[in-house]
Order: structure tokens, then C-alpha cells, then sequence
């Protein structure tokens, strides 16, 4: 510490005094650096780099490549052959228990960081998902009568015991629950839609005509409206279930006719209308092991196909992954819910899907869709350090996440959890 | 001109009608598969020492059996076999579904009294149903389909091959096994008698002795020892085959206690052969005693780890069934995806990765789809490995059948193409093409 | 001098506070203690009460009950500061009469409800009406909490505009004026550490108000958290399991250790749980709770929690003569409560 000198030399002194400060000051804020160094670096935008190096600085990747310097003090983290990731993104989830209360108006106020299943995709490197206020999507249309808008949802981390880190965004959609089906829920969207859109045009055409005419009153914004004006604002997409092909179109029908974002949720149908979601450029969540049998009522294709997500890629829709189960099942039941994400991307890819795409769909392009994909969804600097490190190929049955970071720290360790400590597949 | 215009047509007619009759007959259908790898699944053999797998190999098929299989090297492809090049890809046995409620119509489930000998499901085979059509595409080609476990003793199951092609040749065997149940479900509703354990268990001792007296009846008269004819009761019958040994019994079960208890009433006490099915719940615990009896096999599905709750070691671990059952000395050990409707029982094979991600070995994982089952219902002589003799059940596939990465290509049952993806770029080259090739 | 005097002669005194006297005296002059020591004069017109191969201890102190209440009404948080327990005392139920054979001379009742759920009153389990069962009416503010926005609301709402309005003497406003400046203290049952992170930065802005967390077993997730805030605990006495296993955890003892003030209260708010308390204190003591703070968790921690350590919750002069005669260490296998005494006057003699 500098002690004060006479006056003259005081601003020069000053200034050294703060420079000198500062320096130790940053030099304090250097918060240790962590690298991980030597796996294959499946950076989702940027191919593979193999025996590469990953910097986390401040919970954020700070460094990415295959020659890069690591600081002298910084915690080095060995991936020599392990498959180095960016955390997985579960663009659907229906999971139950990670709100601490039965009434959720605001998901933010009622999150559980120690709930099980976030140690359960902790240790299946899934880091990242998207929550509804009920547990799955079937209840929210039970729930809510003939209302085809509400309820919240949000994005949120598995940070386990840390609250603070645990939301990401809230709301990033509006859930919206019609169908050809559900003709009373699916009026009452459109009459709202259009009250909202009259409503907008009668406002902007009052804010052009006001300075003229005083005597104009503002037009009256009618009640419950506020989710279809943001609809049309296009600030928030609406998530829609469609699976067979008359739905989703449909559902394309209400974005020409009032431009608003959708992202269509099911989506079985989908291959036979690639073409018609591509145009609007309409993104989906599907599960390429949902089945359905061709309808014997309907002449042209219809049913489910394990081609679904190739034909779609092929006709140029984006579209995330999620498993039949979207939650972490504790009952038995292996390979079909988020325990093992990969594995239905891995499906899509005997469909006829590129390795790159499906690993896409389980992580950037569930990003985008969620609206997070600044942060998370790929290695790059910038980005948050979501990462995990597993012992063989996703897309490998075998294959188990060892570690898994979220914000650079360190929260799952296959070795020291029990709950797959024993399987070393050394035989 | 217009003779031999003439002439040429009716020849090319009769060749056509010709190959086309050859196809027909499964007597003439004569094949050749290539293929990059062919694992056989022989029993016996193990992945390690190679004898299992073949690299570039040859399988023939003649009359809907396995006519010879060997290197490429040792096999020569005789005139008049069409020929498959799956070179880049593997030949595997057809996969052999043990426990399914698949392919039968009507319910599965008579749940007036307990107990139900006289009932079978062959009866209510459905050729149309859906999700046979969706098995083949997961390469399963022969299944178990069972009575539902509402109550003691559902019946007879049926043992059917997933060749839809000709329905009346589908059954491989109409009395597939005899279908216990000891744990949980019957207690639903199965009857006022029995409503607890103590009560099941005695129904089902008392039917099991009157049934043993009743083949021991007339095993004696059939052999001479014994002068005067029993009565007949056709009700008992086919529990006649279950003592004779012909066929195997299939007893729904759970937890250590409940598996013991299967062991010891059926294996012990009546010398049946038994197949414990489910396990779940701690059963593995008495994997030890299970692996003692050469009459028990375990037939693990469709929970293939033990859920948290029910997990008697309670120790917030995975624990896969099978690989605890398999470390315990299990040899006899099969997978199953226990099926209903459409839309799981292609996913066999997938259970048995699931099964492998969680511990069990990867051979092991496949024998328990393949050969392990077949065993287990006694078909092992028609089924479940690529042997000389053995029916041409054969699945193509990009890679291990473990592998969910790559779809199954073509399926055989009998010799027969029965399903062949779009998309597969495998070519059947007619003998008549490669005749023609050559000459 | 009309009042009573008593001496108690014992071979044992703990005081809990200031160690183990032995072969003691305690005089009792008014129902409260006038001295406790070894060389103590005992007046001569003291009833003695010989207790010479006995061990005397104080009452028991349950910071957070419902014991004899109509029942929690559950439904959504809502704002009743002005609901008193008070209001619906019963003395004559049996579980009050078991309650005070099995030690407890302090029990503090709590209202039911979610939010802000009202006023709870502390009492001793005895009395020939409502109002004799008192010691204090209005000795605490209760809340339930849940996470979610509506219970948050209901708590800021209520409390920020209690702050703009602290003269006020609405039985609305009044008992969170009183909370607000610490008169009494506030207990907040929060079951679930997930919870427990949603409420303590609520509770933050409020320095001056006494909190205390009654938490579910849980919480020693938490338990470094907890120490931070220093906000005193009330658990139940429970080894539990962690989740999924046949691990026990000695809770009280992981959140002691971690440096928390901890009240332990019986696994089962009802008679039967409070007959099996000492057994329950003595199973966590025996797998490695420390036995001066199980001691302490009984009696003078809940006694501070409630504001009345002044006067309960140890052996010394100049607090209510509640004690227990008991025929060893309340910890020892057997021990049995020979006498329960309730500010000088003996109302259990037990076998």
C-alpha cells in the first residue's frame, strides 16, 4: 500500500497508487482460470477439434482451440480421449418436482435446486431445460377449459443447491393448447387473435389521428387480451401441439394469416408437410420414436416414420429432440426419457438424419428454439462454460457423462456419485 | 416373325412363371447371403474366441433353413441361388421375443376365476395386428405371446413366427408354455378364491398337484406300467406337456422372496421348467439360487433397472437386473420389452443396449434377444442362432444390433423376404440374373 | 409471608446453563427459584421434597405445536395476523394432561393456515380455564410458507405496509407492528430447503424482527446457509434417511455442527409423540449429537426462541420453577419422570 506523499507528487503518486490498484485488484478478480484439455471438442458450430483445449474464465468459455496457452495457476481438468461437449439442451420437459409449491403463477418464485431430477440430469449432461407451471402439457389443456393461452414456462440450469444461478429467462413462450380436436379452444384463439389485431390497427390508426383531432379517445384495450398482443408483437413465440398433418397445417394457416411466431410441439406428421413448415420457417420439438399407425381414413401418407426428422431436414425446418419421456424417470424404465437424451437423436439418425444435425437438435438448435442460444447450446468463447465430458460418442449406447460443469463449476462426477460409479464397462 | 415373337413370349412368360413358382416354394427358394460379419449366436460359443463371428462370411438358404454358413472363402455360391450382398453390413439371428402380449385379439385377460387351464391364446392369434408389422422392422422374428397376469393361471401361450405372408404357417408351436402369474396383478380381481398370496399359492399347488398326478397317470399307462386307462379331462391336458417337459412354464414374478418362491414351487417341487419373468424389485437377490438350478431360467423386462423405490439394496444406485442376475451366475438369461398394441416391441434389440449400457455384456446383451430365449421356450432347435438346419431367420444390419444408430435393412423368416427398407440399397439379384451374369 | 417455599434436596441438579450441581439444594419461594446451589440454606418452613438418588432437570419447552387446535385450514396463503390461538384454547384434553407427564411444562400452540397464519400463544399444559392456561396471548407470529409468488406477496405486502402504519392499533396491522420491531418473535415453517432458499432473502430487509425457521428434516441440505443467517432452527428430533437410501442422518447433529441454534421438537406433534421425546433425543444423542446441546435444544433454545428465556428453560434464580424430577439422566435408557413441577407446585407424581 502506498502511503501519501507531499502534495506535489500527490497526483502523480495518485495515479501510480491507482494504477498499481488496479492491477491488484485485477489480479485479485482473476478468479482462477479451469482448462480442460486433450478430449475431441464437439463444438457444435465449429466441427471437431480434437486433443483440443477449452479456457473457462468467470463461468464463461473464454478460450477454445488446439494450441492455446494455459495459465500457469489455472485448474486443469485431463478429457485425454473422452468426447468433450457443449451441455445438453432439453427443449420439452415435463418435470415435476422442480417447483416447491402447487400454485405456480410465477416459476421463478418456486424453484427446487434440490429436487432429484436435477442430480438426475446433472449425471445424464443435461443442463438445460425448459419448464412449464404443470407438469406436462396434457394437464395444462385439462386444466384450463376452454382458455387455449396461459400458464408460465421458463428456461432454466441444473445448477443442484444454487438457486441463484437456476433460471435462465421466464416466460420464452406463450403455451398455447388448440387442435382441430378442441374446436371451442381453438375459436376462442382465433377471436382473440383477431380482437387483438382490430384492436392494434384501431390504436395505430388513433396515435396517427390524435395530434389532429383532440376529441378522439383512445381506443379501449379489451380485457385478458395482453398474450395475443404479444403474439402479434411477435415478442414471444407460441408453442402449439400439432402431431398429425391437417393440425400442423393448420397451425401454419394461423401464421399467415397473423404473422405470429409458432414452434410446433409433437410434430409426428410432420415429413408429410415438411415442405409447408419450411416456408414459414416454423421450428419444431419432436421425438422421432413417436409412433402412430397411417390412418385408414385419409388417402394420401399419414402415420409416423423414423424418417421424420431427415425428410425435415432435408426440406429445411429446424427442429429440436426430445425422448417419449420428456423427464428422469426413477422407475425402471430404461432408454426412453431424458436419463438418455442422445439416444433418440441417435434414432433419428437411423432414420436417415447427419450425425451433425441430430447432435444440433439435442443442443444449438434447442437453443435457438428456446431462445437461449447466446448462452448456451455450443463450445464458444463467449458462451457459458455448460459442459460435459463423456467417455465415448454421444450417439453410443454405452456412452456415460463423467463430468459435467455448469457456469465453469463443476457440479456431477460420475466417479463420485452413486448412481453409476459401478458401471466402468471394463469388460 | 410373329412366331418368333411368339415364341420368344412364351418363353419369357414360362421362365417368368417358372421363377415365380420357384419363389413360391419354400422347397425351391434358394438364397445366398453375403455378409461383412456373422454373428451366429451358436450356443456355446463365445464372441471371444471367434467362434461366434464370422468375417465375410456366406449363409445359404435352401427350403427355409440355414443350409450352410461359413467364410466366404470355404462357401461356393451354388447355381441357381439368388444372391444378397450385404457385404457391408451384419448378419444376425432373427431376434426371439420371450414375453409379449402382441399379435392376438380380444383381450388377454379372463379374469372370472384364478385359475384358468383350459384357456389358450392360440386361439385369438391376429395376423392383421399392427404391431407384428412394426416388430419385423425391428428385426424381431419369432414371439411369445402370452395371457395378460390378471390372474394365477392365464392359460397357454402361443409361440408364432412374424410372417404374415401365409397365416396359417405362422404358428411355430400352438402350446407355447403355461403362464403363471404370483405377484401384484392377480391380486387385482382374479376371482373371490385367493385374493392373497397364501391364497394363490395354494390354488395354484393344488392344480399343480392334481395336474402332476394327472401326466404321471397317463405317462404310466402310455409306457405300459400302468393297466387301466385315466380319465380323460381335456382341462388338463395341456398341463400334461408342461410335466412331460415339452414345454416350459412362465411364471410372472417379483422380488427376491417372490422369485424364491417361483423356484421353489415350480422347479423344486414339481420338477417344471420354469421361466421367471419380470424380476424386478429385488429379485436378483437370489440370483445365487437361480443360477443353482439348471431348470430356472430369468427372463428380465420390461423394467430393466431397479426403480429407486423398489430397489432392495436402497442404495440411490442403477442397478441393471439382468447384470446382477448374470454376475450371480445366471447363464440362462433373456431381455424382454413385454408388449402391448404398437409401438414397442421393434425396440427388443434396444432394450438389450439399454440392458448392456447399464452393465451387462455386450454379448450376452445380444444372446439374451437371440439364442437365450429360444432356449428358454424350448424352440432352440428351429430358432435363435445361424446354425446348419436351424430355420434362415436372419436380420441384415449396418451394424450391431445394438447399435441405434443404423435401422434394420432386410428380414428373413423362413428364407423369406419379409421385410426389406426403402431405402436400403441392398439388391436381391435373382439366380436367373446371376446365371446370366455369368454366362 | 404467605407464599409457598419448597426445597428440593438432590443428588443431581442440571441446570443446563451453568453445568451439573451435585448434591444440591433448590429453593422455590413463589413458584420461581430463589437459590440453587450446594451450600443453600433451606428455611425452616420449607416443604423438602427428598430427591436425594434423583436427577432434577428443567420442564421441556415445545417452541412450535398444534396440539389440541381444530386443525390446520390449508388453502391459499392469505394475510390473518389478527387470528388468535388464543381464542380457541381447551385446557381440558387428555393430550394436554399426557403432554405434561411426558416433561413438557412450556408448550407454544401455533394457528394453522397458509401466509400469514396469526398469533400463537404460549402455555403451560395445564389449567382450569382458557385464560390460566396462558403465559403470554399473543406471544408470537406464525407463517407458513410455500415458494411461489403468491405466499412471497402476501409476506412483503403485509410487512411493508405494517412499516408505513406502526402506530396503528387494527388487530390487522398490530401484530405485524409488533413482529416488525422484534417484540415478538415471528416462526416461519418453511418444510423444504428449496424453499428455504426462496425465503431467507425475503426475510433479509427485516433485521430487527426475531426470525425463527421451522424446518422439515431436509434442511440439512442447507445446514451452512442456515449457520450464516443466524436465524435459529426448530427440527424434529428425527434421523432420517436420505433420499432413495438406507443412509441415516442425524440431522439435529449435522445443523448443531455446522454451527446452528437448533430447538428440537417431537417427529409427531401429538401425545404419543410427545411421550416418545426423550427416547427420540436419546436415539440422537447416542449416534453423535453433542449431549449438552440436545440438553439445551429442549429447554433454553427454544425458551430464547421464544423470548422467555428471562424466565424459562434452565435451573437458576429468578425463572419459573419448572422442573422435572426424573430417576436419571433424561437421556439413560429407563428413565422415568417421577414428578413434574409447574412454577413451584408439583402436578404429576408419577410411579
Amino acid at each position: 500500500m502506498h502511503k501519501h506523499r507531499t502534495n506535489f507528487q500527490f497526483s502523480i503518486c495518485n495515479f501510480l497508487a491507482v494504477l498499481l490498484l488496479c492491477c491488484s485488484a485485477s489480479a485479485a478478480a482473476d478468479e482462477k482460470m479451469t482448462a480442460i484439455k486433450g478430449g475431441d471438442l464437439y463444438t457444435i458450430t465449429s466441427g471437431i477439434i480434437k486433443n483440443g483445449t477449452i479456457l473457462i474464465k468467470d463461468g464463461k468459455i473464454s478460450g477454445i482451440g488446439q494450441n492455446i496457452d494455459v495459465p500457469k495457476n489455472a485448474e486443469v481438468i485431463d478429457a485425454k480421449g473422452k468426447v468433450v461437449m457443449p451441455g445438453l439442451v432439453a427443449a420439452t420437459t415435463w418435470l415435476q418436482g422442480l417447483r416447491s409449491s402447487r400454485e405456480i403463477s410465477k416459476i421463478a418464485d418456486s424453484l427446487d435446486p434440490f429436487d432429484f431430477e436435477v442430480s438426475l440430469a446433472l449425471a445424464s449432461g443435461v443442463t438445460t431445460a425448459f419448464v412449464t407451471a404443470t407438469s406436462s402439457p396434457y394437464r395444462r389443456v385439462q386444466s384450463s377449459g376452454e382458455n387455449p393461452i396461459g400458464g408460465t414456462n421458463a428456461v432454466i440450469k441444473m445448477t443442484y443447491g444454487d438457486l441463484d444461478n437456476m433460471l435462465v429467462k421466464e416466460p420464452v413462450a406463450e403455451n398455447v393448447s388448440i387442435s382441430n380436436q378442441q374446436w371451442l379452444r381453438k375459436t376462442n384463439f382465433l377471436l382473440s387473435l383477431r380482437k387483438a389485431k382490430d384492436y392494434l390497427q384501431k390504436l395505430a390508426e388513433y396515435q396517427k389521428a390524435k395530434d389532429k383531432d383532440k376529441k378522439l379517445e383512445e381506443p379501449k384495450k379489451p380485457a385478458e387480451l395482453d398474450p395475443y398482443i404479444r403474439l402479434l408483437g411477435r415478442q414471444l413465440p407460441a408453442r402449439v401441439q400439432a402431431a398429425t398433418a391437417d393440425d400442423i397445417l393448420a397451425a401454419l394457416e394461423i401464421v399467415d394469416e397473423f404473422g405470429i411466431r409458432i414452434i410446433l410441439e409433437g410434430g409426428i406428421e410432420a415429413w408429410i408437410v415438411a415442405q409447408e413448415i419450411a416456408r414459414r420457417d416454423v421450428p419444431l420439438v419432436i421425438t422421432p420414436r413417436d409412433k402412430q399407425e397411417p390412418r385408414k381414413d385419409i388417402s394420401g401418407p399419414s402415420g409416423s416414420t423414423m424418417e421424420n426428422a431427415a425428410i425435415l431436414k432435408k426440406a429445411g425446418v429446424r427442429f429440436a429432440i426430445v425422448p417419449q419421456g420428456p423427464y428422469f424417470g426413477i422407475g425402471g424404465m430404461a432408454g426412453r426419457d431424458l436419463m438418455v437424451l442422445p439416444m433418440e437423436a441417435a434414432f433419428a439418425v437411423s432414420g436417415g438424419l447427419d450425425e451433425q444435425t441430430a447432435l444440433e437438435a439435442i443442443t444449438l438448435t434447442a437453443a435457438e428454439i428456446l431462445g437461449v442460444a447466446d448462452r448456451v447450446g455450443s463450445l464458444q468463447v463467449g458462451k457459458d462454460a455448460d459442459i460435459i465430458i463423456l467417455d465415448g460418442h454421444p450417439f453410443h449406447y454405452r456412452s456415460f457423462v463423467e463430468l459435467t460443469l455448469i457456469n465453469g463449476k463443476m457440479l456431477y462426477d460420475k466417479k463420485q456419485s452413486t448412481y453409476f460409479s459401478h458401471i466402468t464397462h471394463d469388460n | 416373325m410373329k412366331s418368333t415373337i411368339l415364341t420368344v413370349s412364351v418363353v419369357l412368360v414360362v421362365l417368368a412363371v417358372g421363377s415365380l413358382s420357384a419363389q413360391d416354394n419354400p422347397a425351391a427358394r434358394k438364397l445366398a447371403i453375403k455378409a461383412g460379419k456373422i454373428v451366429t449366436m451358436t450356443p456355446g460359443a463365445e464372441f471371444a474366441t471367434g467362434k461366434n463371428v464370422i468375417n465375410d462370411g456366406v449363409i445359404l438358404v435352401s427350403g427355409g433353413k440355414i443350409e450352410a454358413i461359413g467364410p466366404a472363402s470355404s462357401i461356393t455360391i451354388p447355381q441357381g441361388y439368388s444372391l444378397i450382398d450385404a457385404s457391408d453390413r451384419w448378419a444376425t439371428p432373427g431376434i426371439v421375443e420371450a414375453h409379449t402380449h402382441v399379435g392376438t385379439e380380444g383381450g388377454f385377460n379372463d379374469m372370472v376365476t384364478p385359475i384358468n387351464p383350459e384357456l389358450r391364446i392360440d386361439d385369438c392369434v391376429n395376423p392383421e395386428d399392427v404391431g407384428i408389422k412394426a416388430a419385423v422392422t425391428g428385426g424381431v422374428t419369432t414371439i411369445h405371446t402370452m395371457p395378460g397376469s390378471g390372474t394365477n393361471l392365464a392359460g397357454f401361450t402361443v409361440i408364432i413366427k412374424l410372417d404374415t405372408s401365409c397365416p396359417e404357417k405362422m404358428i411355430l408351436r400352438e402350446i407355447g408354455a403355461m403362464k403363471i402369474a404370483q405377484a401384484y396383478n392377480p391380486e387385482r380381481e382374479g376371482g373371490d378364491l385367493g385374493r392373497t398370496r397364501m391364497g394363490m399359492s395354494w390354488s395354484l399347488r393344488q392344480m399343480l398337484k392334481q395336474a402332476k398326478a394327472y401326466a404321471k397317470a397317463w405317462q404310466e399307462y402310455e409306457q405300459g406300467q400302468r393297466k387301466e386307462k385315466p380319465e380323460y379331462k381335456p382341462e388338463l391336458e395341456n398341463m400334461r406337456k408342461a410335466f412331460s417337459g415339452e414345454i416350459p412354464t412362465i411364471v410372472h414374478t417379483y422380488e427376491g422372496w417372490g422369485v424364491m418362491q417361483t423356484m421353489r414351487m415350480f422347479n423344486d417341487e414339481n420338477q417344471l421348467k420354469v421361466i421367471a419373468t419380470h424380476t424386478e424389485g429385488g429379485g436378483y437377490m437370489v440370483g445365487k439360487e437361480a443360477a443353482k438350478r439348471d431348470g430356472v431360467s430369468i427372463n428380465v423386462g420390461p423394467f430393466l433397472w431397479e426403480p429407486f423405490f423398489w430397489n432392495a439394496e436402497q442404495d440411490n444406485r442403477f442397478h441393471c437386473v439382468a447384470a446382477e442376475f448374470y454376475k450371480a451366475g445366471v447363464k440362462n438369461l433373456s431381455i424382454n420389452t413385454d408388449s402391448v398394441g404398437f409401438g414397442e416391441q421393434e425396440e427388443l434389440a434396444f432394450n438389450a443396449a439399454m440392458s448392456a449400457r447399464l452393465g451387462l455384456d455386450d454379448q450376452v446383451a445380444l444372446k439374451a434377444i437371440t439364442i437365450n430365449p429360444a432356449r428358454a421356450i424350448a424352440i432352440a432347435d428351429r430358432v435363435g442362432s445361424l446354425e446348419v438346419g436351424k430355420d434362415a431367420d436372419i436380420v441384415i444390419k449396418k451394424g450391431s444390433l445394438l447399435d441405434p444408430t443404423t435401422p434394420v435393412d432386410l428380414v428373413l423368416i423362413n428364407g423369406k423376404i419379409v421385410y426389406q427398407r426403402k431405402g436400403s440399397a441392398l439388391v436381391v439379384k435373382q439366380a436367373a440374373e446371376r446365371s446370366r451374369e455369368k454366362g | 409471608m404467605g407464599e409457598e417455599i419448597t426445597a428440593i434436596k438432590a443428588d443431581r441438579i442440571d441446570t443446563v446453563t451453568s453445568g451439573l450441581i451435585e448434591n444440591g439444594v433448590i429453593v422455590i419461594r413463589g413458584g420461581k427459584i430463589s437459590a440453587i446451589g450446594t451450600d443453600v440454606k433451606i428455611p425452616s418452613t420449607a416443604n423438602i421434597i427428598d430427591a436425594r438418588d434423583k436427577t432434577i432437570f428443567p420442564g421441556l419447552v415445545n417452541p412450535c405445536s398444534v396440539v389440541g387446535l381444530s386443525g390446520s385450514p390449508g388453502g391459499e396463503p392469505a394475510s390473518n395476523p389478527h387470528y388468535r390461538v388464543a381464542d380457541e384454547l381447551y385446557p381440558f384434553q387428555d393430550a394436554y394432561r399426557r403432554i405434561l407427564q411426558a416433561g413438557f411444562t412450556t408448550l407454544a400452540l401455533t394457528p394453522g393456515g397458509n401466509g400469514i397464519a396469526g398469533q400463537g400463544a404460549i402455555v403451560r399444559p395445564i389449567g382450569q380455564t382458557p385464560e390460566g392456561m396462558l403465559i403470554t396471548e399473543s406471544g408470537l407470529l406464525m407463517i407458513r410458507f410455500e415458494a411461489n409468488e403468491k405466499a412471497k406477496k402476501v409476506i412483503t405486502d403485509a410487512f411493508e405496509s405494517a412499516k408505513k402504519d406502526s402506530a396503528s392499533t387494527d388487530p390487522k396491522v398490530k401484530p405485524l407492528v409488533r413482529a416488525l420491531q422484534g417484540e415478538i418473535p415471528t416462526l416461519v415453517r418453511c418444510g423444504w430447503p428449496g424453499a428455504a432458499l426462496h425465503l431467507l432473502p425475503l426475510l433479509k430487509p427485516y433485521e430487527k424482527m426475531k426470525w425463527v425457521l421451522v424446518a422439515g428434516p431436509e434442511n440439512y441440505r442447507i445446514a451452512e446457509k442456515l449457520a450464516k443467517s443466524k436465524i435459529p432452527v426448530i427440527i424434529p428430533a428425527q434421523i432420517d434417511f436420505e433420499q432413495f437410501t438406507r443412509n441415516r442422518i442425524n440431522v439435529p447433529k449435522i445443523l448443531a455442527e455446522a454451527g446452528v441454534k437448533i430447538a428440537c421438537v417431537p417427529i409427531m406433534d401429538n401425545a404419543e409423540g410427545h411421550e416418545d421425546f426423550l427416547r427420540q433425543m436419546a436415539e440422537l444423542v447416542k449416534y453423535g449429537l453433542d449431549k449438552e446441546t440436545a440438553k439445551k435444544s429442549m429447554t433454553i433454545h427454544p425458551a430464547q426462541m421464544l423470548a422467555l428465556d428471562y424466565r424459562l428453560g434452565s435451573l437458576e434464580v429468578g425463572k419459573d420453577a419448572n422442573l422435572l424430577i426424573l430417576s436419571a439422566d433424561p437421556f439413560e435408557v429407563g428413565t422415568k419422570i417421577h414428578q413434574v413441577m409447574l412454577e413451584g407446585k408439583i402436578v404429576y407424581q408419577g410411579p
